[in-house]
Protein backbone atom coordinates (compact mmCIF):
# COMPACT_ATOMS: atom_id res chain seq x y z
CA UNK A 1 0.00 0.00 0.00
CA UNK A 2 2.85 2.37 0.88
CA UNK A 3 4.24 1.75 -2.65
CA UNK A 4 1.12 3.34 -4.15
CA UNK A 5 1.05 6.22 -1.66
CA UNK A 6 4.68 7.17 -2.43
CA UNK A 7 3.84 7.76 -6.09
CA UNK A 8 1.18 10.31 -5.16
CA UNK A 9 3.58 12.54 -3.20
CA UNK A 10 5.66 15.18 -5.04
CA UNK A 11 9.42 15.15 -4.29
CA UNK A 12 9.70 18.29 -2.14
CA UNK A 13 12.91 17.22 -0.33
CA UNK A 14 16.00 17.33 -2.62
CA UNK A 15 17.73 14.21 -1.23
CA UNK A 16 19.86 11.97 -3.44
CA UNK A 17 20.89 8.59 -2.02
CA UNK A 18 22.34 6.09 -4.51
CA UNK A 19 22.05 3.09 -2.18
CA UNK A 20 18.42 3.91 -1.40
CA UNK A 21 17.72 4.44 -5.10
CA UNK A 22 19.09 0.95 -5.87
CA UNK A 23 17.06 -0.66 -3.10
CA UNK A 24 13.91 1.15 -4.25
CA UNK A 25 14.39 -0.22 -7.74
CA UNK A 26 14.96 -3.76 -6.46
CA UNK A 27 11.95 -3.56 -4.13
CA UNK A 28 9.67 -2.46 -6.97
CA UNK A 29 9.07 1.14 -5.81
CA UNK A 30 8.71 3.22 -8.96
CA UNK A 31 10.04 6.47 -7.49
CA UNK A 32 13.25 8.44 -6.91
CA UNK A 33 15.06 8.61 -3.56
CA UNK A 34 13.96 12.24 -3.25
CA UNK A 35 10.29 11.27 -3.69
CA UNK A 36 10.65 8.40 -1.22
CA UNK A 37 12.30 10.65 1.38
CA UNK A 38 9.51 13.20 0.95
CA UNK A 39 6.90 10.48 1.48
CA UNK A 40 8.74 9.24 4.61
CA UNK A 41 8.94 12.78 5.98
CA UNK A 42 5.25 13.45 5.33
CA UNK A 43 4.23 10.13 6.89
CA UNK A 44 6.33 10.95 9.96
CA UNK A 45 4.71 14.36 10.36
CA UNK A 46 1.26 12.79 10.04
CA UNK A 47 2.15 9.98 12.46
CA UNK A 48 3.50 12.55 14.98
CA UNK A 49 0.16 14.32 14.81
CA UNK A 50 -1.78 11.03 15.10
CA UNK A 51 0.34 9.77 18.01
CA UNK A 52 -0.09 13.10 19.86
CA UNK A 53 -3.88 12.89 19.52
CA UNK A 54 -3.98 9.20 20.58
CA UNK A 55 -1.67 9.78 23.57
CA UNK A 56 -3.71 12.81 24.65
CA UNK A 57 -6.93 10.77 24.47
CA UNK A 58 -5.58 7.86 26.52
CA UNK A 59 -3.80 10.21 28.96
CA UNK A 60 -0.14 9.25 28.43
CA UNK A 61 2.83 11.68 28.31
CA UNK A 62 2.91 13.44 24.94
CA UNK A 63 6.74 13.19 24.84
CA UNK A 64 6.26 9.54 23.87
CA UNK A 65 5.00 10.68 20.46
CA UNK A 66 8.51 11.70 19.37
CA UNK A 67 10.26 8.30 19.82
CA UNK A 68 7.24 6.61 18.21
CA UNK A 69 7.54 8.95 15.24
CA UNK A 70 11.30 8.23 14.98
CA UNK A 71 10.51 4.48 15.05
CA UNK A 72 8.10 4.98 12.12
CA UNK A 73 10.79 6.86 10.16
CA UNK A 74 13.44 4.19 10.83
CA UNK A 75 11.00 1.45 9.72
CA UNK A 76 10.06 3.35 6.54
CA UNK A 77 13.73 4.11 5.78
CA UNK A 78 14.62 0.41 5.95
CA UNK A 79 11.41 -0.76 4.23
CA UNK A 80 12.99 -0.79 0.70
CA UNK A 81 15.93 -2.86 2.04
CA UNK A 82 13.52 -5.39 3.59
CA UNK A 83 11.27 -5.48 0.51
CA UNK A 84 14.29 -5.89 -1.82
CA UNK A 85 15.52 -8.81 0.28
CA UNK A 86 12.07 -10.43 0.24
CA UNK A 87 11.84 -10.10 -3.55
CA UNK A 88 15.35 -11.56 -3.92
CA UNK A 89 14.57 -14.56 -1.67
CA UNK A 90 11.35 -15.20 -3.56
CA UNK A 91 13.19 -15.37 -6.90
CA UNK A 92 16.20 -17.31 -5.60
CA UNK A 93 13.98 -20.03 -4.09
CA UNK A 94 12.58 -21.05 -7.50
CA UNK A 95 15.60 -20.20 -9.64
CA UNK A 96 17.43 -23.61 -9.71
CA UNK A 97 14.36 -25.43 -11.10
CA UNK A 98 13.80 -22.67 -13.68
CA UNK A 99 17.46 -22.66 -14.74
CA UNK A 100 17.38 -26.41 -15.22
CA UNK A 101 14.13 -26.41 -17.19
CA UNK A 102 15.42 -23.56 -19.35
CA UNK A 103 18.63 -25.51 -19.95
CA UNK A 104 16.52 -28.45 -21.17
CA UNK A 105 14.56 -26.19 -23.48
CA UNK A 106 17.70 -24.51 -24.87
CA UNK A 107 19.33 -27.87 -25.60
CA UNK A 108 16.24 -28.78 -27.63
CA UNK A 109 16.47 -25.83 -29.91
CA UNK A 110 14.05 -23.43 -28.20
CA UNK A 111 15.26 -19.82 -28.52
CA UNK A 112 16.36 -17.89 -25.41
CA UNK A 113 13.56 -15.40 -25.91
CA UNK A 114 10.93 -18.16 -26.04
CA UNK A 115 12.54 -19.86 -23.02
CA UNK A 116 12.13 -16.62 -21.02
CA UNK A 117 8.47 -16.36 -21.97
CA UNK A 118 8.04 -19.99 -20.82
CA UNK A 119 9.11 -19.07 -17.26
CA UNK A 120 5.76 -19.62 -15.55
CA UNK A 121 6.72 -19.62 -11.89
CA UNK A 122 4.60 -16.96 -10.09
CA UNK A 123 7.76 -15.63 -8.37
CA UNK A 124 9.32 -14.77 -11.74
CA UNK A 125 6.33 -13.17 -13.45
CA UNK A 126 7.36 -9.55 -12.72
CA UNK A 127 10.92 -10.15 -13.97
CA UNK A 128 9.62 -11.93 -17.08
CA UNK A 129 7.41 -8.93 -17.88
CA UNK A 130 10.39 -6.57 -17.42
CA UNK A 131 12.38 -8.55 -20.00
CA UNK A 132 9.40 -8.77 -22.35
CA UNK A 133 9.02 -4.97 -22.18
CA UNK A 134 12.67 -4.53 -23.13
CA UNK A 135 12.42 -6.88 -26.11
CA UNK A 136 9.11 -5.35 -27.22
CA UNK A 137 10.90 -2.01 -27.52
CA UNK A 138 13.04 -3.60 -30.21
CA UNK A 139 16.11 -4.38 -28.09
CA UNK A 140 18.00 -7.49 -29.34
CA UNK A 141 17.90 -10.25 -26.71
CA UNK A 142 21.70 -10.38 -26.33
CA UNK A 143 21.64 -6.73 -25.17
CA UNK A 144 18.85 -7.28 -22.61
CA UNK A 145 21.28 -8.03 -19.71
CA UNK A 146 22.79 -4.54 -20.14
CA UNK A 147 19.45 -2.84 -19.48
CA UNK A 148 17.78 -5.30 -17.13
CA UNK A 149 17.86 -4.59 -13.37
CA UNK A 150 16.16 -6.87 -10.86
CA UNK A 151 16.24 -7.74 -7.17
CA UNK A 152 18.24 -10.95 -7.62
CA UNK A 153 21.82 -10.88 -8.92
CA UNK A 154 21.53 -14.61 -9.62
CA UNK A 155 18.55 -14.02 -11.89
CA UNK A 156 20.47 -11.23 -13.68
CA UNK A 157 23.37 -13.65 -14.17
CA UNK A 158 20.94 -16.26 -15.49
CA UNK A 159 19.59 -13.77 -18.04
CA UNK A 160 23.09 -12.82 -19.20
CA UNK A 161 24.00 -16.51 -19.58
CA UNK A 162 20.79 -17.07 -21.50
CA UNK A 163 21.56 -14.17 -23.81
CA UNK A 164 25.27 -14.69 -24.35
CA UNK A 165 26.28 -18.01 -22.75
CA UNK A 166 26.29 -21.64 -23.79
CA UNK A 167 23.99 -24.44 -22.51
CA UNK A 168 27.01 -25.95 -20.71
CA UNK A 169 27.53 -22.68 -18.81
CA UNK A 170 23.84 -22.66 -17.94
CA UNK A 171 24.14 -26.17 -16.54
CA UNK A 172 27.24 -25.24 -14.54
CA UNK A 173 25.36 -22.24 -13.16
CA UNK A 174 22.52 -24.56 -12.11
CA UNK A 175 24.95 -26.71 -10.11
CA UNK A 176 26.50 -23.59 -8.54
CA UNK A 177 23.04 -22.44 -7.49
CA UNK A 178 22.26 -25.82 -5.93
CA UNK A 179 25.52 -25.70 -3.98
CA UNK A 180 24.79 -22.15 -2.84
CA UNK A 181 21.30 -23.15 -1.66
CA UNK A 182 22.84 -26.00 0.34
CA UNK A 183 25.31 -23.61 2.00
CA UNK A 184 22.57 -21.08 2.78
CA UNK A 185 20.61 -23.87 4.37
CA UNK A 186 23.29 -24.48 7.00
CA UNK A 187 23.48 -20.78 7.87
CA UNK A 188 19.68 -20.57 7.94
CA UNK A 189 19.10 -23.38 10.45
CA UNK A 190 21.03 -21.66 13.26
CA UNK A 191 19.56 -18.20 12.55
CA UNK A 192 15.97 -19.49 12.29
CA UNK A 193 15.96 -21.23 15.65
CA UNK A 194 17.47 -18.21 17.42
CA UNK A 195 14.93 -15.89 15.76
CA UNK A 196 11.94 -18.05 16.73
CA UNK A 197 13.11 -18.32 20.36
CA UNK A 198 13.56 -14.55 20.49
CA UNK A 199 10.12 -14.04 18.99
CA UNK A 200 8.44 -16.35 21.50
CA UNK A 201 10.12 -14.55 24.38
CA UNK A 202 8.94 -11.17 23.04
CA UNK A 203 5.42 -12.48 22.49
CA UNK A 204 5.01 -14.24 25.84
CA UNK A 205 7.26 -12.71 28.48
CA UNK A 206 6.67 -9.01 27.83
CA UNK A 207 2.82 -9.16 27.86
CA UNK A 208 2.94 -11.48 30.90
CA UNK A 209 5.26 -9.18 32.85
CA UNK A 210 3.16 -6.22 31.80
CA UNK A 211 0.06 -7.86 33.31
CA UNK A 212 2.00 -8.28 36.58
CA UNK A 213 3.08 -4.65 36.36
CA UNK A 214 -0.55 -3.50 35.91
CA UNK A 215 -1.68 -5.50 38.94
CA UNK A 216 1.21 -4.58 41.24
CA UNK A 217 1.83 -1.12 39.79
CA UNK A 218 -0.59 0.80 42.07
CA UNK A 219 1.68 -0.05 45.03
CA UNK A 220 4.59 1.64 43.27
CA UNK A 221 2.54 4.62 42.21
CA UNK A 222 1.80 3.52 38.61
CA UNK A 223 -1.76 3.26 37.46
CA UNK A 224 -3.29 2.40 34.10
CA UNK A 225 -6.79 3.03 32.86
CA UNK A 226 -8.81 0.31 31.13
CA UNK A 227 -8.44 2.10 27.78
CA UNK A 228 -4.65 2.29 28.11
CA UNK A 229 -4.45 -1.42 28.92
CA UNK A 230 -6.69 -2.30 26.00
CA UNK A 231 -4.62 -0.18 23.58
CA UNK A 232 -1.33 -1.64 24.78
CA UNK A 233 -2.57 -5.24 24.48
CA UNK A 234 -4.60 -4.80 21.30
CA UNK A 235 -2.30 -2.43 19.37
CA UNK A 236 1.23 -2.03 20.76
CA UNK A 237 2.11 -5.67 21.48
CA UNK A 238 0.57 -7.14 18.28
CA UNK A 239 2.20 -4.39 16.21
CA UNK A 240 5.61 -5.18 17.74
CA UNK A 241 5.08 -8.88 17.01
CA UNK A 242 4.01 -8.16 13.42
CA UNK A 243 7.02 -5.90 12.69
CA UNK A 244 9.41 -8.42 14.22
CA UNK A 245 7.96 -11.33 12.23
CA UNK A 246 7.95 -9.24 9.04
CA UNK A 247 11.68 -8.49 9.48
CA UNK A 248 12.79 -12.05 10.28
CA UNK A 249 10.65 -13.38 7.45
CA UNK A 250 12.43 -11.11 4.96
CA UNK A 251 15.94 -12.10 6.00
CA UNK A 252 15.45 -15.85 6.10
CA UNK A 253 15.41 -17.85 2.84
CA UNK A 254 12.06 -19.29 1.65
CA UNK B 1 -19.20 -14.05 29.90
CA UNK B 2 -17.36 -12.20 27.10
CA UNK B 3 -14.72 -14.95 27.05
CA UNK B 4 -17.46 -17.51 26.51
CA UNK B 5 -18.92 -15.39 23.66
CA UNK B 6 -15.46 -14.95 22.06
CA UNK B 7 -14.74 -18.66 22.30
CA UNK B 8 -18.15 -19.63 20.89
CA UNK B 9 -17.75 -17.28 17.91
CA UNK B 10 -14.25 -18.57 17.20
CA UNK B 11 -15.30 -22.22 17.44
CA UNK B 12 -18.31 -21.74 15.17
CA UNK B 13 -16.14 -19.90 12.62
CA UNK B 14 -13.40 -22.49 12.81
CA UNK B 15 -15.58 -25.50 11.85
CA UNK B 16 -15.76 -24.75 8.06
CA UNK B 17 -12.13 -23.59 8.13
CA UNK B 18 -11.06 -26.86 9.74
CA UNK B 19 -13.01 -28.86 7.14
CA UNK B 20 -11.24 -26.87 4.42
CA UNK B 21 -7.90 -27.37 6.19
CA UNK B 22 -8.42 -31.14 6.16
CA UNK B 23 -9.16 -31.09 2.40
CA UNK B 24 -6.09 -28.93 1.76
CA UNK B 25 -3.93 -31.22 3.89
CA UNK B 26 -5.09 -34.29 1.93
CA UNK B 27 -4.36 -32.59 -1.39
CA UNK B 28 -0.92 -31.44 -0.26
CA UNK B 29 -0.15 -34.95 1.00
CA UNK B 30 -1.10 -36.41 -2.38
CA UNK B 31 1.01 -33.79 -4.23
CA UNK B 32 3.99 -34.56 -2.00
CA UNK B 33 3.68 -38.28 -2.67
CA UNK B 34 3.44 -37.66 -6.42
CA UNK B 35 6.51 -35.37 -6.31
CA UNK B 36 8.46 -37.87 -4.24
CA UNK B 37 7.91 -40.81 -6.59
CA UNK B 38 7.96 -38.86 -9.88
CA UNK B 39 11.75 -39.24 -10.46
CA UNK B 40 11.37 -43.01 -10.12
CA UNK B 41 8.67 -43.09 -12.82
CA UNK B 42 10.69 -40.83 -15.12
CA UNK B 43 13.85 -42.89 -14.73
CA UNK B 44 11.81 -46.01 -15.45
CA UNK B 45 10.34 -44.46 -18.63
CA UNK B 46 13.82 -43.45 -19.78
CA UNK B 47 14.97 -47.07 -19.68
CA UNK B 48 12.40 -48.03 -22.35
CA UNK B 49 13.75 -48.70 -25.87
CA UNK B 50 13.80 -45.61 -28.15
CA UNK B 51 11.41 -47.46 -30.49
CA UNK B 52 8.63 -47.37 -27.84
CA UNK B 53 5.77 -45.14 -28.94
CA UNK B 54 4.13 -42.43 -26.80
CA UNK B 55 1.09 -44.56 -25.89
CA UNK B 56 3.14 -47.52 -24.73
CA UNK B 57 5.31 -45.16 -22.62
CA UNK B 58 2.13 -43.79 -21.05
CA UNK B 59 0.81 -47.30 -20.50
CA UNK B 60 4.08 -48.35 -18.84
CA UNK B 61 4.08 -45.32 -16.49
CA UNK B 62 0.38 -45.71 -15.65
CA UNK B 63 0.75 -49.34 -14.58
CA UNK B 64 3.53 -48.57 -12.05
CA UNK B 65 2.30 -49.03 -8.47
CA UNK B 66 3.44 -45.58 -7.30
CA UNK B 67 1.47 -42.41 -6.42
CA UNK B 68 3.21 -40.61 -9.32
CA UNK B 69 1.54 -43.02 -11.76
CA UNK B 70 -1.81 -41.34 -11.00
CA UNK B 71 -1.54 -38.39 -13.47
CA UNK B 72 -0.18 -40.77 -16.15
CA UNK B 73 -3.16 -43.05 -15.58
CA UNK B 74 -5.55 -40.11 -15.74
CA UNK B 75 -3.90 -38.94 -18.98
CA UNK B 76 -4.20 -42.43 -20.50
CA UNK B 77 -7.92 -42.57 -19.61
CA UNK B 78 -8.55 -39.15 -21.15
CA UNK B 79 -6.84 -40.15 -24.41
CA UNK B 80 -8.88 -43.37 -24.47
CA UNK B 81 -12.04 -41.26 -24.23
CA UNK B 82 -10.94 -39.40 -27.36
CA UNK B 83 -9.44 -36.28 -25.81
CA UNK B 84 -6.59 -34.68 -27.88
CA UNK B 85 -3.12 -35.52 -26.44
CA UNK B 86 -2.18 -31.89 -25.64
CA UNK B 87 -5.38 -31.27 -23.64
CA UNK B 88 -5.22 -34.71 -21.98
CA UNK B 89 -1.64 -34.13 -20.79
CA UNK B 90 -2.30 -30.59 -19.50
CA UNK B 91 -5.56 -31.63 -17.75
CA UNK B 92 -4.09 -34.74 -16.14
CA UNK B 93 -1.09 -32.89 -14.67
CA UNK B 94 -2.90 -29.60 -13.90
CA UNK B 95 -3.86 -30.41 -10.30
CA UNK B 96 -0.34 -31.30 -9.18
CA UNK B 97 2.86 -29.44 -8.25
CA UNK B 98 4.82 -27.22 -10.73
CA UNK B 99 7.39 -30.01 -11.19
CA UNK B 100 4.61 -32.44 -12.13
CA UNK B 101 3.20 -29.84 -14.54
CA UNK B 102 6.64 -29.47 -16.14
CA UNK B 103 6.80 -33.25 -16.44
CA UNK B 104 3.51 -33.07 -18.32
CA UNK B 105 4.99 -30.47 -20.69
CA UNK B 106 8.07 -32.64 -21.17
CA UNK B 107 5.84 -35.62 -21.87
CA UNK B 108 3.99 -33.66 -24.52
CA UNK B 109 7.32 -32.65 -26.11
CA UNK B 110 8.13 -36.36 -26.11
CA UNK B 111 4.95 -36.90 -28.11
CA UNK B 112 5.67 -34.13 -30.61
CA UNK B 113 9.43 -34.75 -30.99
CA UNK B 114 9.12 -38.51 -31.43
CA UNK B 115 11.06 -39.69 -28.39
CA UNK B 116 14.18 -37.57 -28.98
CA UNK B 117 13.77 -36.35 -25.39
CA UNK B 118 13.70 -39.83 -23.87
CA UNK B 119 17.32 -39.81 -22.59
CA UNK B 120 16.69 -36.39 -21.03
CA UNK B 121 14.04 -37.84 -18.76
CA UNK B 122 16.67 -39.72 -16.72
CA UNK B 123 18.59 -36.49 -16.18
CA UNK B 124 15.40 -34.58 -15.43
CA UNK B 125 14.29 -37.21 -12.91
CA UNK B 126 17.69 -37.24 -11.17
CA UNK B 127 17.89 -33.43 -10.98
CA UNK B 128 14.35 -33.14 -9.67
CA UNK B 129 15.08 -35.72 -7.00
CA UNK B 130 18.26 -33.75 -6.02
CA UNK B 131 16.26 -30.55 -5.76
CA UNK B 132 13.59 -32.31 -3.79
CA UNK B 133 16.14 -33.57 -1.28
CA UNK B 134 17.47 -30.03 -0.85
CA UNK B 135 13.98 -28.58 -0.45
CA UNK B 136 13.03 -31.28 2.04
CA UNK B 137 16.01 -30.49 4.25
CA UNK B 138 15.15 -26.78 3.98
CA UNK B 139 11.56 -27.60 4.91
CA UNK B 140 12.70 -29.73 7.84
CA UNK B 141 14.74 -26.85 9.25
CA UNK B 142 11.97 -24.36 8.59
CA UNK B 143 9.42 -26.71 10.15
CA UNK B 144 11.19 -26.65 13.54
CA UNK B 145 10.92 -22.87 13.53
CA UNK B 146 7.34 -22.77 12.25
CA UNK B 147 6.03 -25.49 14.55
CA UNK B 148 7.69 -23.87 17.57
CA UNK B 149 5.84 -20.64 16.70
CA UNK B 150 2.61 -22.58 16.11
CA UNK B 151 2.89 -24.44 19.43
CA UNK B 152 3.90 -21.30 21.28
CA UNK B 153 0.96 -19.31 19.91
CA UNK B 154 -1.51 -22.05 20.82
CA UNK B 155 -0.13 -23.27 24.16
CA UNK B 156 3.08 -21.70 25.47
CA UNK B 157 2.26 -17.97 25.21
CA UNK B 158 -1.28 -18.23 26.72
CA UNK B 159 0.00 -20.51 29.48
CA UNK B 160 2.94 -18.24 30.46
CA UNK B 161 0.68 -15.16 30.45
CA UNK B 162 -1.97 -16.97 32.54
CA UNK B 163 0.66 -18.21 35.00
CA UNK B 164 2.27 -14.83 35.60
CA UNK B 165 -1.11 -13.09 35.65
CA UNK B 166 -2.60 -15.41 38.27
CA UNK B 167 0.52 -15.30 40.47
CA UNK B 168 0.60 -11.50 40.40
CA UNK B 169 -3.17 -11.17 40.92
CA UNK B 170 -2.88 -13.39 44.02
CA UNK B 171 0.07 -11.30 45.25
CA UNK B 172 -1.90 -8.10 44.62
CA UNK B 173 -4.90 -9.41 46.60
CA UNK B 174 -2.74 -10.46 49.58
CA UNK B 175 -0.79 -7.22 49.91
CA UNK B 176 -2.76 -4.70 51.94
CA UNK B 177 -1.45 -1.61 50.19
CA UNK B 178 -2.68 -2.65 46.77
CA UNK B 179 -5.68 -0.75 45.54
CA UNK B 180 -7.37 -2.17 42.51
CA UNK B 181 -7.43 0.73 40.07
CA UNK B 182 -8.32 -1.40 37.06
CA UNK B 183 -10.84 -4.20 37.17
CA UNK B 184 -9.28 -7.61 36.55
CA UNK B 185 -12.00 -8.21 33.93
CA UNK B 186 -10.55 -5.43 31.77
CA UNK B 187 -7.07 -6.98 31.93
CA UNK B 188 -8.39 -10.47 31.09
CA UNK B 189 -10.37 -9.08 28.17
CA UNK B 190 -7.29 -7.21 26.88
CA UNK B 191 -5.19 -10.39 27.15
CA UNK B 192 -7.89 -12.40 25.31
CA UNK B 193 -7.85 -9.86 22.48
CA UNK B 194 -4.04 -9.94 22.40
CA UNK B 195 -4.06 -13.75 22.15
CA UNK B 196 -6.47 -13.68 19.20
CA UNK B 197 -4.34 -11.06 17.41
CA UNK B 198 -1.14 -12.93 18.22
CA UNK B 199 -2.61 -16.17 16.80
CA UNK B 200 -3.69 -14.25 13.70
CA UNK B 201 -0.19 -12.76 13.13
CA UNK B 202 1.65 -16.04 13.70
CA UNK B 203 -0.86 -17.90 11.48
CA UNK B 204 -0.14 -15.45 8.65
CA UNK B 205 3.60 -15.95 9.08
CA UNK B 206 3.40 -19.75 9.23
CA UNK B 207 0.95 -20.04 6.32
CA UNK B 208 3.35 -18.17 4.00
CA UNK B 209 6.09 -20.68 4.71
CA UNK B 210 3.81 -23.72 4.34
CA UNK B 211 1.96 -22.30 1.29
CA UNK B 212 -1.36 -22.85 3.08
CA UNK B 213 -4.15 -20.37 3.70
CA UNK B 214 -3.66 -18.62 7.06
CA UNK B 215 -7.28 -19.27 8.09
CA UNK B 216 -6.32 -22.94 8.34
CA UNK B 217 -3.78 -22.23 11.08
CA UNK B 218 -5.78 -19.44 12.68
CA UNK B 219 -8.84 -21.69 13.04
CA UNK B 220 -6.70 -23.99 15.17
CA UNK B 221 -4.45 -21.61 17.13
CA UNK B 222 -7.09 -18.92 17.85
CA UNK B 223 -9.65 -20.99 19.81
CA UNK B 224 -6.97 -23.24 21.36
CA UNK B 225 -4.98 -20.28 22.74
CA UNK B 226 -8.13 -18.78 24.29
CA UNK B 227 -9.06 -22.15 25.78
CA UNK B 228 -5.58 -22.69 27.22
CA UNK B 229 -5.49 -19.19 28.72
CA UNK B 230 -8.94 -19.35 30.32
CA UNK B 231 -8.58 -22.92 31.59
CA UNK B 232 -5.14 -22.08 33.04
CA UNK B 233 -6.66 -19.06 34.79
CA UNK B 234 -9.32 -21.29 36.36
CA UNK B 235 -6.82 -23.93 37.46
CA UNK B 236 -3.93 -21.80 38.69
Amino acid sequence: MFKNIVNLIPPFLPVSDKQLEQNLKKAGFHCSSSQYFSACFLTCVLSLFAFTVILAVIGVSLYLALPLCIAVFVFLYFLPVIEAKRAQNKIDSVLPTCVYLTYLEITHGISAEKAVSNLDSPALLIEREKIKTLTKRGLPFNLVPLFYTGPSKHFSHFISLLANGTPAELKKFYYDLLQKQGNDLKKYAAKANLASMFFISIAAIIPALFSAFILLGPMLGFAFTSLQILLIYAVVFPLTNAVFLYCIDAFLPM
Amino acid sequence: MYTFILLSILFVLSIPALANAWKEFQKQKQNNEVDKTLPEVLIHIATLPPSADFHSILEEAATMKLPAALPFHHCKELIKKGCPVEIAVSTAFANFSPVAKKTGELLYSLYTSGNSLLPNLTEFGTEMSKQRELKESLKADASIQKYSILVSSAFLVPFIIALIYSVSSKAASILPTSTAVVSTEAIVLAINIYLILFSFISARFISRQFSTHFITFFSITGPVSLLVFNISLLLL
